[in-house]
């Protein structure tokens, strides 16, 4: 049980020093912006100073000045918009049997032609042992947490290309919108083995979309990234090339750099971006991407009104004119139709959703199909304690 | 499925039951026949419908923009709503021949629906035991389902006018001396 009046007092203590943290936010967020605008007059000797740095960071790769906007392109009269998401009952040692489902949902919407909405809501079963363990650097490893989350993503992967390629062959101009990142940033550090399978399946969804003209994007809400903020901090730093393992301010109890240390590059953009507009695209240094090939995530922000969002996409989408221009207003006008996230993103993620009672229906009726089959189940003790209470 | 169904049967009792429309906005209007293929063939009468958002937590919101405009830039909108409906049982067939009493068992979840054929109607409405099933509703205005369902069978008899006057006669049987009702009714089918 909960100590409310315990929780409480901590609340109102975090309250107080969050207050004092945004006003030195205040503070950093002017300098950065400032920052911004000096190095946009100076971008190519800026590009020049971050080619030659060595940071720890993910920084920001930059084409054209930081304060380059790009207004909102119109949406092509029709459209067809396509989503997945997927949600899981995760495997339970105390529950009848260790199998985890994995409902992945995909939404199809037709825009400007009367085509209407098609809803696809599919769940699958997950239980035999080559489901349940994975053999991957010579150890044998139970699928649960990040490995699950994977899996999951895969499957929508593979369910939002599958869609989208069909109203692509159908003739219509198609957009396919995924939630959260396209830069696989998990897979770092995993084995080889298991990476290299892993991203063999995403970039060969990736493909589809490519050779179909199909833009997939991954459309990231309140992104927590700072690729731009570190790419001004990598300005901040008087040296002429910047490197981390032989910093002379190391010791100082506020480098150079810390001036805008915490900012978010949504924080940034706030200042920026007009509603509708977006940033240049941005590329990413993160290492995983050296794996993508033709399919090298960039980023851009975007302001859709109610906050700045971070949309990923593909090379071969942001060197496409056309393209690029599709994703971005469809993005906005997404956002707009779903009163601040996309209505796509959103539906998807009610199709797919499993809330606590249908999990718990769920085990009941695997209890019940092998209890008719005569099988010894049981629920482990832990679990049937918690289902009922006692004084 | 069949061809023509216009509902499917998601909740039922001996008395009535309610079904989800196959078409958004078009359930069969208030006061017509409608039969369900179950066991028997079930016979009722439509006595309410409506339209509502597919799951309890989500409301419908005013949008400001036209049916049509809504169908080309808010198309998920149209596969989140249902119209459903609901039906007074009056009677069934059994055997080839029309019984003006409830069936011995409701109609089974998901049978389908179907209008009344003209035919079917003028046959369950030249006796008038349909009355007193009518009579018994108490989720919709009594006058308002009567006069309705006197009027669909009045189309369906071709302006016989001895139809309206033996209806008229059996009203004032059941109704007896609740004259309000009464002339409320006959007001309701003059219109």
């Amino acid at each position: 049980m909960l100590d409310l009046m315990e929780v409480n007092q901590q609340i109102t203590k975090m309250a107080t020093e969050r207050h004092l943290v945004a006003d030195d936010m205040a503070k950093r967020l002017a300098l950065a912006v400032e920052r911004l605008h000096l190095e946009s007059d100076r971008w190519q000797e800026f590009v020049d100073k971050l080619a030659m740095s060595k940071t720890s960071w993910l920084v920001a790769t930059i084409h054209e000045p930081l304060n380059r906007t790009y207004d909102l392109p119109p949406r092509p009269e029709t459209v067809t918009v396509v989503a997945a998401d997927g949600s899981q009952i995760m495997p339970s040692h105390h529950e009848v049997i260790p199998a985890f489902l994995l409902n992945i949902a995909t939404v199809v919407l037709h825009y400007g032609n009367g085509g209407g909405a098609a809803f696809t809501s599919t769940p699958s079963l997950f239980y035999r042992d080559e489901d349940l363990y994975l053999d991957y650097g010579g150890e044998r490893v139970q699928v649960t947490g990040d490995l699950l989350g994977m899996r999951r993503t895969l499957m929508e992967f593979g369910s939002l290309i599958e869609q989208a390629v069909a109203a692509r062959k159908g003739g219509d101009v198609v957009c396919a919108l995924s939630d959260g990142s396209l830069i696989l940033w998990q897979l770092e550090g995993r084995p080889p083995d298991y990476r290299e399978s892993m991203l063999t399946d995403y970039l060969a969804c990736l493909d589809q979309g490519n050779h179909q003209d199909v833009p997939i994007i991954g459309y990231i809400s309140r992104p927590r990234s700072r690729d731009v903020v570190n790419a001004l901090r990598v300005g901040l730093c008087p040296e002429d090339a910047p490197n981390y393992d032989r910093c002379p301010y190391e010791q100082d109890e506020r480098p150079p750099c810390a001036q805008i240390e915490g900012l978010t590059d949504r924080r940034l953009f706030a200042n920026l971006l007009k509603a509708g507009e977006r940033s240049q695209v941005f590329g990413s240094t993160s290492r995983i991407l050296s794996k993508y090939g033709v399919h090298r995530i960039g980023f851009f922000y975007l302001h859709v009104g109610s906050e700045i969002v971070r949309i990923e996409l593909p090379q071969w989408v942001s060197a496409n004119a056309a393209l690029l221009d599709l994703v971005h207003a469809v993005a906005y006008d997404q956002a707009q139709k779903g009163m601040g996230y996309p209505v796509a993103l959103a539906e998807a993620h009610q199709q797919a959703v499993v809330r606590g009672a249908e999990r718990d229906l769920f085990y009941d009726m695997v209890t019940a199909v092998f209890r008719q089959r005569g099988a010894a189940m049981a629920v482990s003790p832990k679990n049937l304690r918690k289902r009922r209470m006692t004084v | 499925m069949q061809d023509g169904e216009i509902g499917e049967v998601i909740g039922s009792s001996n008395t009535e039951f309610i079904a989800e429309s196959v078409l958004l906005h078009n359930s069969p209007p208030f006061g017509t026949f409608i039969k369900v293929q179950s066991r028997e063939t079930i016979y009722a009468a439509v006595f309410n419908s409506y339209t509502h958002s597919l799951e309890p937590n989500r409301l419908a919101i005013a949008y400001h923009r036209s049916e049509q405009e809504l169908r080309d830039e808010q198309p998920q909108i149209f596969e989140l709503l249902k119209t459903k409906f609901e039906a007074v049982i009056i009677g069934y067939e059994f055997e080839g021949t029309v019984r003006y009493h409830l069936p011995p068992q409701p109609p089974r979840i998901h049978s389908f629906v179907y209008p009344c054929r003209p035919l079917e109607v003028r046959r369950l409405t030249s006796q008038f035991h349909f009355l007193r099933s009518l009579m018994s509703v108490e989720k919709a205005p009594r006058d308002e389902l009567i006069a309705a369902a006197i009027r669909t069978a009045y189309a369906e008899h071709k302006g016989e006018r001895s139809f309206l006057v033996k209806v008229g006669k059996e009203l004032i049987k059941i109704i007896g001396d609740d004259y309000e009702l009464l002339s409320s009714i006959l007001r309701r089918i003059q219109d």
